[in-house]
């Protein structure tokens, strides 16, 4: 990890303070918890009635209603679960640049880490690069033990995260932090990410230099995943065209993501991590406050 | 027309092009920087990958306009001229025509290629008036051709000792008019010639070593040849030294040494029997003086009788002692005092003397440039020229001495009381009794042989029987060639050999030439200098039209600024 973990994980605990991951407006299955299911369960929530059919449980049995109607009508209430999140974490080197988006991506890893935990949601954080995902423990990533090791750079080979393979759980919701600093992939990866009836969340931070560069005239430009370098002149012209193609690929991204039903929230770096949260995350409805 | 620049130094400004293109590079360095997002850069790959420096280069007004202003600037400095096409330039060059000249054949090809090539820069054509610095050289070219000139100047051969040049040189202003283009071709520097010509020198300081000088000396029966030799060098030096005869057959071989630069001297005793022979120094640049011809030097013996007493017994014994080869003989011709054929004869003592007056020199080879202003004689009363009789000197209208030259019978004869003028004292008196003695000798019979130096005058002997005939011959031939005796003056060869005088009896004078000339042997002062520049755009501007364009330049440079100016202030 870097050597700002302690800063970033006192930003993520201070923001976990006061933002949440705004997991309660959804409907979840799973293991017995604290979170209303989508079935029936054994909460005290009453949740609707029904007639009695051979099997059910007669303690279900409303007999006040019994009493009122001579129908055997059974009282249902809501089913209680705990919600997974898979909260996959793109390790690439794109993330680590500049040394502020680093900072920022490191303490929005943490939010969601402390977040969840708060929530007391079944959490699993995996770490994806292009080449493999690895499981991480949370005692160790919480600790700061975990390495985000730098990545050798490639010339060719895909820049995508690698997702196959990835153990996501049955209706998990999984939560991509990523800079999305790839060529367009969002058909193949929404598809991926929402198998097994799973939940997406984009959390995408990003750097201003990223969408503005101060790129003027003739440029040596190395492209930190690839490692080449490239000469480029840079115009007015050409600036604008950059601008116009990142805007297109941010929108693609975020349209994709309307279409199959993905949260989707831009992090910007450079500044304060719950700054950055309530400028799009909590105001798109990702993130909730709380307490 | 052909295109020139009034001020050519201006083409200098054209490295103001690479200095802006220069500038230009820099200011395009590429800044270096590292992106994550480069991929989103694909779609330019093909566009504007490479060559991008380039690319800002060609498509940058700023740079172009920048560009185009230093070549306005250049072509404004340089101020274009074109040659108008009916201009022709009137070039008059004299060449110095002294032997030292020679040595530097090399570095005149060098000069006329430098110079021709810039001449022809300077108008259409050329009327050409190419002559020596010697003004009895004749005419080395007159015409319109640049290379005929050209050659003719490679062709001559300079043959004199050192030359002053100014006849030359004003008569060719004189001719080609105040307007001509005229250059003195030299080897050495110094002031400027007259007549408002330019000096070229083609020279270099160059070491030499030559003849300076022969003189002979009878041992017994042997003769035996005293050389001066001369090195104009530094430090000291070593020469071979070979001694000749006229066929070129060597005789004799040594070494000439110098310890330092200066003057040396060998005794080098001569075969018996060489008549002519020839000195040859191992070679150097200036090749006239490395030979040096002699003939064993033979006097015919003038034979006399004296027929006086008294004081001019004594002097005309004194006389006759003071001349080489002289015999007395009872049966000679010449009598100093009455009686032969040919006489010097003193007036009677006895005589009458008339009052001093001025004396008068009559013009005639004996009395040519000699002093009489103080010469102290009193003419006798009475005593008039014979019919036969030229006057050679008059005090008044009285003759003080008279010379009857009819053939065969040379009287000279004094008017004047000899013992009571200082004419026994007086040099112009000695001298001329022995250039009558001389050509007393010189008609006597018989060969007579005599070292000179190159292009000296040779008195041909008086008397000849049948008609008189040049023969010439140069060193290592092995025959005598029959020349023209040429009108006026016989001079020795202009090179160094040998002449040979013979009438019906046979040879009567036989002369050896030599380069002697010690300034023009030294090479050390020799030095080069080429036509200025200055002068050359002055001939230039003469025979160009100017540039009536330049108004627009200057327009348009102000044009090119302000487009420079506006298109920096635009990206900036």
């Amino acid at each position: 990890m870097l050597d700002s973990f302690q800063e970033a994980h006192a930003q993520a605990r201070g923001c976990a303070a006061h933002l949440r991951l705004a997991i309660h407006r959804q409907t979840w299955r799973g293991q017995i918890g604290n979170w209303a299911g989508a079935g029936t369960g054994s909460s005290i929530d009453f949740q609707d009635h029904r007639p009695y059919l051979p099997g059910d449980d007669p303690r279900h049995i409303d007999w006040q209603a019994y009493a009122r109607s001579g129908q055997t009508i059974l009282k249902l209430y809501r089913e209680e679960v705990s919600p997974s999140v898979d909260l996959l974490f793109d390790a690439s080197e794109s993330m680590r640049f500049p040394d502020e988006k680093a900072l920022q991506v490191l303490s929005l890893l943490l939010f969601c880490v402390e977040s969840a935990q708060s929530l007391g949601v079944s959490l699993r954080v995996h770490g994806l690069t292009p080449e493999k995902a690895e499981l991480w423990e949370l005692p160790q990533l919480l600790s700061g033990r975990i390495s985000w090791p730098e990545q050798e750079a490639r010339e060719e080979g895909s820049r995508i995260p690698q997702l196959e393979g990835l153990p996501l759980r049955h209706g998990s919701l999984r939560i991509l932090i990523s800079d999305l600093l790839f060529p367009a992939a969002e058909q193949s990866l929404l598809r991926k990410l929402g198998e097994g009836q799973g939940r997406v969340m984009f959390l995408v931070p990003w750097h201003p230099d990223e969408a503005d560069p101060d790129w003027k005239g003739n440029m040596e430009l190395r492209d930190r995943e690839r490692g080449v370098w490239r000469r480029q002149r840079v115009d007015e012209g050409i600036l604008r065209r950059y601008k116009e193609a990142y805007a297109a690929h941010e929108n693609s991204w975020r349209d994709a993501a309307r279409r199959y039903g993905a949260a989707f929230a831009r992090v910007r770096a450079g500044q304060p991590l719950a700054d950055a949260l309530r400028e799009e995350a909590l105001r798109l409805g990702v993130l909730e406050a709380w307490a | 027309m052909g295109l020139n620049f009034a001020n050519p130094l201006a083409l200098w400004a054209l490295l103001g092009i690479p200095t802006v293109i220069l500038i230009h590079f820099l200011q395009v360095r590429s800044r270096r920087a590292e992106a994550n997002t480069l991929f989103l850069l694909e779609f330019l790959a093909e566009e504007t990958r490479k060559g991008a420096m380039f690319q800002r280069i060609r498509n940058g007004m700023q740079l172009w306009m920048q560009l185009l202003a230093v070549l306005l600037i250049t072509l404004i400095l340089s101020r274009p001229m074109w040659v108008r096409k009916d201009s022709r330039q009137p070039v008059g060059i004299v060449v110095d025509a002294s032997f030292s000249m020679s040595a530097f054949s090399e570095g005149l090809e060098q000069e006329l290629d430098r110079l021709w090539p810039r001449l022809k820069t300077l108008a259409s054509g050329r009327d050409w008036w190419i002559r020596s610095s010697a003004l009895e050289d004749p005419l080395i070219y007159r015409g319109d051709s640049d290379a005929e000139a050209r050659q003719a100047l490679l062709d001559f051969r300079p043959q004199h000792a050192a030359q002053d040049p100014r006849d030359a040189l004003l008569q060719m202003r004189e001719q080609m008019g105040p307007e001509s283009l005229i250059l003195y071709l030299s080897d050495h520097d110094g002031a400027p010639p007259p007549a408002r010509a330019q000096r070229i020198s083609i020279g270099r300081p160059l070491e030499n070593a030559g003849f300076s000088g022969i003189r002979f000396e009878q041992e017994g029966d042997q003769w035996v040849a005293l050389l001066s030799l001369l090195w104009r060098g530094e430090g000291a030096a070593q020469r071979g030294l070979r001694l000749l005869n006229a066929s070129g057959e060597e005789l004799l071989q040594l070494q000439a040494q110098w310890s330092a630069p200066g003057l040396e001297q060998l005794k080098i005793a001569l075969p018996p029997d060489l008549e002519l022979g020839l000195f040859e120094l191992e070679g150097d640049a200036l090749a006239a003086d490395n030979q040096l011809p002699f003939v064993v030097p033979r006097l015919k013996t003038l034979e006399y009788r004296i027929h006086l007493e008294g004081p001019e017994k004594e002097f005309a014994e004194k006389l006759m002692a003071s001349l080489p080869e002289t015999e007395a003989s009872l049966d000679a011709a010449l009598s100093l005092g009455p009686g032969g054929a040919q006489q010097i004869l003193f007036a009677s003592s006895d005589g009458e003397e008339a009052e001093f007056a001025a004396v008068l020199a009559e013009a005639h080879p004996f009395t040519e440039e000699l002093p009489w202003q103080g010469f102290l004689a009193r003419p006798l009363q009475g005593r008039q020229a014979l019919g036969s009789e030229d006057v050679l000197l008059w005090m008044g209208e009285r003759p003080l001495l008279l010379l009857d030259d009819r053939l065969g019978a040379e009287v000279l004869s004094t008017n004047f009381i000899w013992e009571q003028s200082n004419a026994e004292r007086w040099p112009s008196m000695i001298l001329l009794l022995h250039r009558f003695l001389e050509d007393l000798r010189k008609q006597a019979p018989g060969l007579e042989q005599l070292n000179l130096e190159c292009r000296q005058v040779v008195n041909p002997p008086n008397r000849v029987e049948g008609e008189l005939q040049l023969w010439q011959r140069s060193p290592g031939e092995a025959e005598w060639q029959s020349s023209l005796l040429p009108p006026g003056l016989l001079r020795s060869g202009a090179l160094p050999g040998w002449l040979e005088l013979r009438d019906d009896s046979g040879a009567r004078l036989r002369v050896a030439s030599a380069f002697l000339d010690l300034r023009e042997g030294d090479l050390r002062e020799a030095a080069s200098r080429s036509l200025s520049q200055e002068l050359l755009r002055d001939e230039q501007e003469r025979f160009s039209e100017q540039d009536v364009l330049r108004p627009l330049w200057f327009l348009l440079l102000a044009l090119c600024l302000g487009l420079a100016w506006w298109s920096g202030g635009a990206r900036a």
